[in-house]
């Protein structure tokens, strides 16, 4: 009634008036409870007037009985979000409060009700409440004091955070403040299971942080409270204490700190020196650098001490020394703790570098071998990577500048030394130097040009050639004139040479030139050099007669690949690369393909499988990241070359017969293979681009998947197909095709010679709609769902669910911008699970497991997360298959077992004796692999509960002695892992 | 948790020299041929069994600390022998008994039960060679020393793989 404005709120009291008077407390705490439940749901309506005698008549009963606190509580409540509540009500409200409650003996939920009473009051009265000075401060902690509901700890740690971040007046409070707020600290606190309220430790650390590290007022309390947690032994605390420590120093000055940094200091350096866990070292080093960071900001008065000077002089001191002993443990340690310093502020840079890149450069020379070098190039590349952090060398004196003779000298030293791993490192160091703007000379830039191709060519070390190719790569950009002009024509003049004496020599420098004109090609001017210089020798090798011509040709399709990845995101060269590249190898393809070639039998290498699979990549890359308009004009001229043998287009295109792939005839099967390369182009088109006369194209792509009787024709005919209709924008004309396609696979499918075809063009198709969410796709798979009962196609329709689930490299993926909902594999597995489980248990035994082989591909797709949820309802199909004899289901039922014991111990542990001997019975599988992976689940079996495998202790550690003596090494490593970690269980000292 | 807190003894040797990690063992393709046996080698029983044993106070292995090299192991697969010598840092090592009892228990647990084994210092590098290494011979000691649950706990942590 007083909602909707019939009554008003003095009736209401009115009419409950004997209640509230009544002299029985329960009485009297049902009246108010109701009115204030009335409250809570109408106070926007309230009158100031109404307000200011509610507030008056709440106040009054805070004194009451301890039954009716909690409803006159929810009564202020609902009153302080009242927005015409008079000026001064809130102080009073407060004080009330503060002084007639002891929150702390309240329940939790009425603990909570007080906290949002200030929480509101706070967000709307602000200046009213500062009025009451630290008085208000005083009040909240006696509030908070003792308080221990993780719930209402968030909230007030919230309403502490906004005290000091509102300046509030805290007054001689501080240090109360503080103890009431940092008695939590460092938390300790774990979720009950099955916790409904979802808060977990870190939300708790984060306020608590938040709250600890907001002034500068609790520095003096907070510091030595850091300190001794660092002290500790709990790990949990020194993580907390050092990301707290870095909270405080994005707001502490010189002053807080001044006094403890010796004992942080000498924490973090033993922690560093000392600790096992990662984490808490790279906590330590962040927090390093908070400090320096900090103290580096700090603006100096005249008269007081640089304390980073001080403090940088003591990790200098205590450090610097290790930083000569390379074999030592604390090499390392030292020289991170330094870096980390450094890593601060381009003061911090100079000051550590200046005292620590002389030392190193004098070690290095001290130090002869290539292990201890190779520490020291390490230490001194990870400040080189810092000066990098700072920018440009050459505005200021930078100790680096100062000594850039002997660096360079000791980083050309490395690259000469034969230790492989000393020139990787001088390798990365190179790239660093270069990185920095006009740090290397030009005469310096030209050796290292020839460092690099010297590394690249003729070191035999296949990392080391690899690394310098790469550090081309990332220089060329930079300095293009000086690759171009040095490292390019000695490229191309070592690939023509002949001069090498043996075969293989000559082949795998011409291999090592074809990798190094790639990776060099990370600038449009380069790469247009090295591009012809590529096609040429394609040219070249493709009419070779060698036997090593296919892998020739392979190699060259390779460098061509990196390159068109390289040059992708840049339009220009983009383009150029297409416009020359394609048109190219589509014309040496089809000449090649031509029935009465010149010459006779070479130049087929282009037509065989692997070559054609290997220019795929190339002209798919080439292709994708075209602009619609350069795209339209393309495909403009290559769709005609397949339909109507339009040949215009091609450089060199005087052929002695005409291009008709899609015609009928013994002598052009292989032109037909040619699609192979129409696909790659066609479907990596950006979605957008319309392709002439694609209807008629779909036609003869469908015709050609079903009838042709080369596998290889077919299945790259019947995925050009699924490409295209996956990208085909909804409507008639897919419609209509699509019916089409069912209408030519449907009797096919069902008998005839041609029936594989028939099941791959099935395959395709489904995938391609699967992926977009096509109605059709349940239908399509639904026919594979029942081939798997089909005693022929069964077996390559089970291992179809891969093909449908995986990634599939060429065709259909996100790359070529196919239609990939995200959700497919998800979407999929509910959809056809439960079929596939049915289906097996409907099945007849000589086909049970081709549903069985079908399920594993699914569940291998699946994200882990996914999988694990959807265990329970699946185990016992997983379980069944581990007695199936096909080692494809036994495997992959064994790889999704694997992490679900890892993930779900709980679950699994029901199932532990079926676990434990069916793992044990495949370790002694005649097949190697699935030797392993028992061995790996036997393995991580141990995740479960230790009191539920300790039964099984002794038997599965006699059944793995026998893996111990396993003829194969691999499975042996697997058997003493397994057998080792449960030699440990329910043993002290695990 | 290795290496202690404050208050606790400090480290006999607490800035050892460290050594490199060796790299993973390539897979060869014969490796992986279902049909091919492989046999035991000297390489096999130091890198699955050996290298990764944590040392009882520093958060390193034993290889790290060069205890272990991969010289020092000789495998005789069709003998079906091992033998494994270890190096302890500094000649007054302390813990030098309870290292070989780390090896010696891995190997047990690690070799068929074919395998003879035998585990001692490497001569000339420990004060007092001659007793640790009769105390690692005697089957019994052995077995005693492991119903010690104090003794055990502890070459447990260095039988343990790294977090």
């Amino acid at each position: 009634g007083v909602k909707d404005g019939r009554w008003t709120v003095l009736q209401l009291v009115e009419a409950l008036g004997f209640c509230l008077e009544n002299t029985d407390p329960r009485t009297r705490g049902r009246g108010i409870q109701l009115l204030s439940q009335v409250l809570l749901q109408c106070y926007s309506l309230l009158q100031e007037k109404e307000v200011l005698h509610l507030v008056l008549f709440y106040e009054s009963r805070l004194q009451d009985n301890h039954l009716v606190i909690p409803s006159v509580l929810q009564g202020l409540r609902a009153l302080s979000m009242c927005e015409v509540l008079s000026p001064g009500l809130a102080v009073s409200v407060l004080k009330a409060i503060f002084q007639e409650v002891h929150v702390q003996s309240l329940l939790q939920l009425d603990r909570h009700t007080v906290y949002s009473i200030i929480t509101n009051f706070m967000s709307t009265r602000e200046e009213e409440l500062k009025g009451l000075g630290a008085n208000f401060t005083f009040g909240f902690i006696q509030v908070m004091d003792g308080e221990k509901d993780p719930r209402n700890l968030l909230v007030a740690f919230q309403i502490v955070h906004d005290l000091i971040a509102k300046d509030y007046a805290l007054g001689p409070f501080v240090e109360e403040l503080f103890e009431v707020t940092s008695c939590y600290f460092p938390v300790d606190f774990t979720p009950p299971p099955n916790d409904p309220h979802g808060i977990q430790r870190e939300d708790l650390i984060l306020s608590l942080r938040a709250v600890l590290a907001s002034t500068t007022q609790f520095a003096e309390f907070l510091l030595p409270l850091l300190i001794e947690k660092l002290d500790s032994e709990l790990q949990s605390a020194k993580l907390d204490s050092l990301q707290t420590l870095t909270a405080c120093c994005a707001i502490y000055g010189q002053k807080e700190l001044q006094e403890f940094l010796p004992s942080l200091w000498s924490s973090l350096r033993r922690e560093v020196f000392q600790t096992a866990s990662e984490k808490i070292e790279t906590e330590c080093l962040a927090a390093l650098r908070a400090l320096s960071a900090c103290l580096s900001r700090s603006v100096l008065s005249s008269d007081s001490e640089d304390l980073l000077d001080s403090f940088l002089s003591s990790i200098l001191q205590d450090c610097r020394h290790h930083l000569c002993e390379p074999d030592m443990k604390l090499v390392w340690p030292s020289a991170k703790l330094l870096q980390a310093a450094a890593g601060a502020s381009l003061r911090t840079y100079h000051r550590i570098s200046h005292s620590v890149l002389p030392l190193l450069l004098e070690q290095y020379t001290k130090h002869t071998q290539s292990s201890q070098r190779r520490t020291i190039l390490e230490m001194l590349l990870g400040f080189l990577e810092l000066q990098q952090k700072w920018g440009h060398v050459e505005e200021d004196e930078s100790p680096l500048l100062l000594h850039q003779a002997p660096v360079c000298s000791v980083v050309f030293s490395a690259l000469l030394d034969p230790s492989v791993q000393l020139q990787l490192v001088g390798i990365k160091a190179l790239t660093v130097l270069g990185s920095l703007q006009g740090f290397l000379s030009s005469s310096n830039l030209e050796l290292v040009v020839d460092h690099l191709i010297r590394l690249a060519l003729h070191e035999e070390d296949p990392q080391s050639s690899e690394a310098a190719m790469e550090a081309a790569g990332s220089l060329a950009p930079t300095y293009p004139k000086v690759f171009s002009g040095r490292m390019v024509p000695r490229l191309e003049e070592e690939l023509q040479s002949e001069r090498e004496e043996s075969c293989h020599k000559r082949h795998s420098l011409q291999q090592r030139c074809l990798q190094a004109l790639a990776a060099v090609s990370t600038h449009t001017s380069i790469m247009k050099e090295t591009v012809p210089i590529l096609l040429q020798h394609l040219q070249k090798v493709q009419k070779g007669t060698e036997a090593k011509n296919t892998q020739n040709v392979i190699s060259v399709c390779q460098s061509l690949h990196r390159v068109a990845l390289q040059c992708q995101q840049d339009a220009e060269g983009g383009w150029y690369f297409h416009q020359t590249v394609v048109p190219c190898l589509l014309a040496m393809a089809v000449q090649a393909a031509m029935p009465e070639s010149t010459h006779t039998l070479p130049g087929k290498a282009l037509l065989e499988e692997e070559v054609l699979a290997a220019m795929i990549p190339v002209i798919s890359a080439a292709t994708t990241h075209l602009s619609p308009e350069l795209a339209a004009q393309s495909v403009s001229h290559v769709v005609p070359l397949f339909l109507d043998g339009d040949v215009s287009f091609l450089p060199q295109n005087s052929f002695p017969c005409s291009f008709q792939p899609f015609r009928d005839g013994e002598h052009l099967e292989a032109q037909r293979r040619l699609v192979a390369l129409l696909m790659a182009f066609v479907c990596s088109l950006p979605r957008d681009v319309a392709i002439p006369q694609q209807e008629w194209l779909l036609r003869e792509l469908l015709a050609l998947s079903c009838s042709c009787n080369c596998p290889f024709t077919a299945t790259t005919a019947a995925k050009c197909f699924a490409g295209l209709v996956n990208k085909h924008p909804a409507g008639q004309q897919l419609d209509e095709i699509l019916q089409l396609a069912v209408n030519r696979m449907e009797p096919s499918l069902a008998e005839g010679p041609r029936r594989m075809q028939a099941l791959t063009l099935l395959l395709w198709v489904t995938k391609a709609l699967v992926l977009r969410y096509h109605p059709l796709s349940s239908c399509l798979t639904d026919k594979l769902l029942g081939l798997l009962g089909d005693t022929e196609l069964g077996p390559a329709t089970a291992d179809g669910f891969s093909l449908l689930m995986a990634e599939s490299p060429d065709v259909l993926h996100k790359g070529c911008h196919a239609d990939v909902r995200i959700m497919f594999r998800q979407r999929f597995f509910t959809d056809n699970v439960p079929k596939l489980v049915r289906g097996f248990h409907g099945a007849g035994p000589d086909v049970k497991a081709n549903y069985l082989k079908g399920l594993s591909h699914v569940l291998n797709y699946l994200p882990k997360p996914v999988l694990v949820t959807e265990l329970p309802t699946l185990l016992s199909l997983l379980l069944e298959a581990l007695s199936c004899s096909d080692r494809v289901v036994q495997l992959s039922t064994l790889s999704c077992l694997h992490p679900l014991l890892l993930e779900a111990p709980q679950i699994m542990s029901l199932h532990v004796d079926t676990l434990v001997t069916k793992f044990l019975s495949l370790t002694s599988s005649p097949t190697m692999a699935v030797r392993i992976a028992a061995l790996r689940c036997a393995h991580a079996l141990t995740s479960l509960p230790t009191t539920v495998l300790l039964p099984y202790k002794g038997r599965v550690i006699r059944a793995l002695a026998k893996p111990l003596d396993d003829k194969k090494r691999l499975v042996r490593k697997e058997a003493v892992a397994a057998r080792g970690e449960w030699f440990l269980l329910g043993s002290p000292g695990r | 948790m290795v290496g202690p807190g404050p208050g606790a003894a400090p480290l006999e040797n607490a800035n050892p020299l460290i050594y490199r990690r060796s790299g993973e063992r390539p897979v060869t393709a014969r490796e992986e041929d279902d049909e091919l046996p492989d046999a035991i080698d000297d390489r096999e029983i130091f890198d699955n069994l050996i290298r990764s044993i944590n040392d009882p106070e520093h958060p390193l292995t034993l290889e790290e600390l060069n205890v272990v090299e991969q010289m020092r192991v000789k495998v005789d697969d069709a003998q079906s022998t091992v033998s494994v010598e270890f190096t302890p840092t500094i000649p007054h090592c302390s813990m030098a008994t309870l290292i070989g009892l780390s090896i010696k228990v891995k190997l047990l647990r690690s070799l068929p039960e074919r395998f003879k084994l035998d585990v001692h210092i490497t001569p000339g590098t420990h004060a007092s060679e001659h007793a640790v290494n009769k105390q690692l011979a005697d089957k019994e000691r052995v077995a005693a020393a492991l119903e010690n649950s104090h003794l055990l706990e502890v070459v447990n942590q260095c039988l343990s793989a790294r977090s």
